[in-house]
């Protein structure tokens, strides 16, 4: 089977040289999933659409400045997205402290996730997610999906910035380890 | 060189710091191969979280006004250029060729080979349209994709409202259907209350992108939409050819 990440670094190469079928090409592999984040994290679709044309116009325009020592053209593809997605999502609702439920219900939403797609890919990383206290839990999806900083998260949660930090630090480190062994 | 910022890399990957601790923070990574490493690693698991979301697919309209955009903003590249990737065709292309407005336009000017010199001229004539329309789209403001019905399918036109106010609203259609002889198509915008407005009537110039100024703003509608018609002035009385909704300016 061919290896993704290197027809990945293929379609890199070819965009760089601005070939218009290599951002079609790349708008067919990672569209879907571009949309499906933007989505989750602004919850409605005509700002998602708008986030991810933005995003792969800039690749489109960056694409001589990606570095693949940087990371991979799926990450730095889909952490353009996710930085324009919580941008809208910040310019849009300037933080009010909210009740850590409500935050935690947007950021969580499971209501469409019965009719995901349950690939082999998303039950991994439900799976590593799913082994951390839900402390370290909670915290990683309110700053990613949330969009909330971590001062934002320090007074939600009602703990000091250290402990935001650390349970970022920790959780992550255990995802780390929970995708390194499920991939090994 | 200032500090490392091993302490803030999580909360940098995951988008939890405030715009000027960021900065600060990005400004490090630039000078830093250390902490650029360290932000690698855990940026493979931030990159993982993105599989957790339920699948969505997009509107089907948002490839070709992404590939309609790139276009505009930065033309592609004429194939053949020394370093290309042999798997990225002009044959490759054909795929895609029917959705994007500008997109095909490009990729039919700079794909075929053209063996006489009234292609060429044809070409050329199309090169300097879609330079114009590339132009506008440049301006930069919203856009909606109105796509063929019925025996139009495999039409379509993106109605673009320019940011600047100096600039008329325009349609860039692809791909439309000859008419017969008395025949014009009519763009029309609707309000909230059912009511036509016409807003521009014309016949395709057999170019296989076309560019179509609106004599009226866009703003305050609810849908566009194009019909056939036998007269170039009137109410609407012909078939709806194509359509979509006009959203709102977000507030």
């Amino acid at each position: 089977m061919a290896d993704p990440l290197a027809a990945d670094d293929v379609l890199m190469s070819a965009l760089a040289d601005r070939d218009l079928s290599a951002l079609a090409a790349l708008y067919d592999r990672y569209g879907r999933l571009a949309y499906a984040l933007a989505y989750r994290i602004l919850g409605e679709g005509e700002a998602a659409e708008d986030v991810v044309q933005d995003a792969f116009i800039s690749a489109w325009r960056g694409a001589t400045s990606y570095r693949r020592e940087r990371g991979n053209p799926r990450g730095w593809l889909l952490s353009i997205v996710h930085h324009r997605a919580v941008d809208v999502l910040r310019r849009k609702t300037a933080f009010r402290p909210a009740p850590l439920e409500i935050a935690e219900q947007r950021a969580a939403d499971e209501d469409t996730a019965a009719m995901a797609e349950r690939n082999v890919e998303q039950q991994t990383v439900r799976q590593a997610l799913r082994t951390l206290p839900d402390a370290q839990r909670r915290t990683i999806e309110l700053a990613y999906f949330g969009g909330y900083t971590h001062v934002e998260l320090a007074e939600l949660m009602g703990v000091p910035l250290g402990t935001v930090k650390g349970r970022m630090r920790i959780g992550l480190q255990k995802m780390r380890r929970a995708l390194e062994g499920t991939r090994a | 060189m200032i500090g490392h910022v091993s302490d803030d890399l999580e909360l940098y990957a995951l988008g939890a710091l405030r715009s000027g601790e960021a900065d600060r923070v990005a400004a490090h990574l630039g000078t830093c191969a250390a902490c650029r490493n360290e932000l690698a690693e855990i940026a493979t698991v931030v990159s993982a979280l993105p599989d957790m979301v339920p699948s969505r697919e997009p509107p089907a309209a948002l490839r070709s006004r992404i590939l309609a955009a790139a276009a505009a903003v930065l033309p592609p590249a004429p194939p053949g250029r020394p370093g290309r990737e042999a798997t990225w065709t002009p044959r490759r292309m054909a795929g895609w060729l029917g959705v994007g407005a500008l997109a095909a336009a490009v990729v039919i000017l700079f794909g075929l080979e053209l063996d006489s010199q009234q292609e060429l001229r044809t070409a050329e004539a199309e090169r300097a349209q879609v330079a114009l329309i590339g132009e506008k789209v440049a301006y930069g403001g919203r856009n909606w994709y109105m796509v063929g019905l019925d025996q139009w399918k495999g039409s379509g036109g993106t109605l673009f409202a320019p940011t600047k106010t100096d600039v008329s609203p325009f349609v860039v259609f692809h791909d439309l259907r000859p008419l017969s002889a008395g025949a014009v198509y009519a763009i029309w915008l609707v309000d909230a209350d059912g009511h036509w407005t016409r807003a521009a009537t014309f016949r395709p110039d057999g170019h296989s992108v076309q560019s179509v100024d609106l004599t009226v703003k866009v703003e305050t509608f609810a849908q566009c939409a194009v019909t056939l018609e036998m007269s170039t002035e009137g109410k609407r009385a012909g078939p709806v050819v194509m359509q979509s909704r006009i959203a709102p300016p977000a507030q």
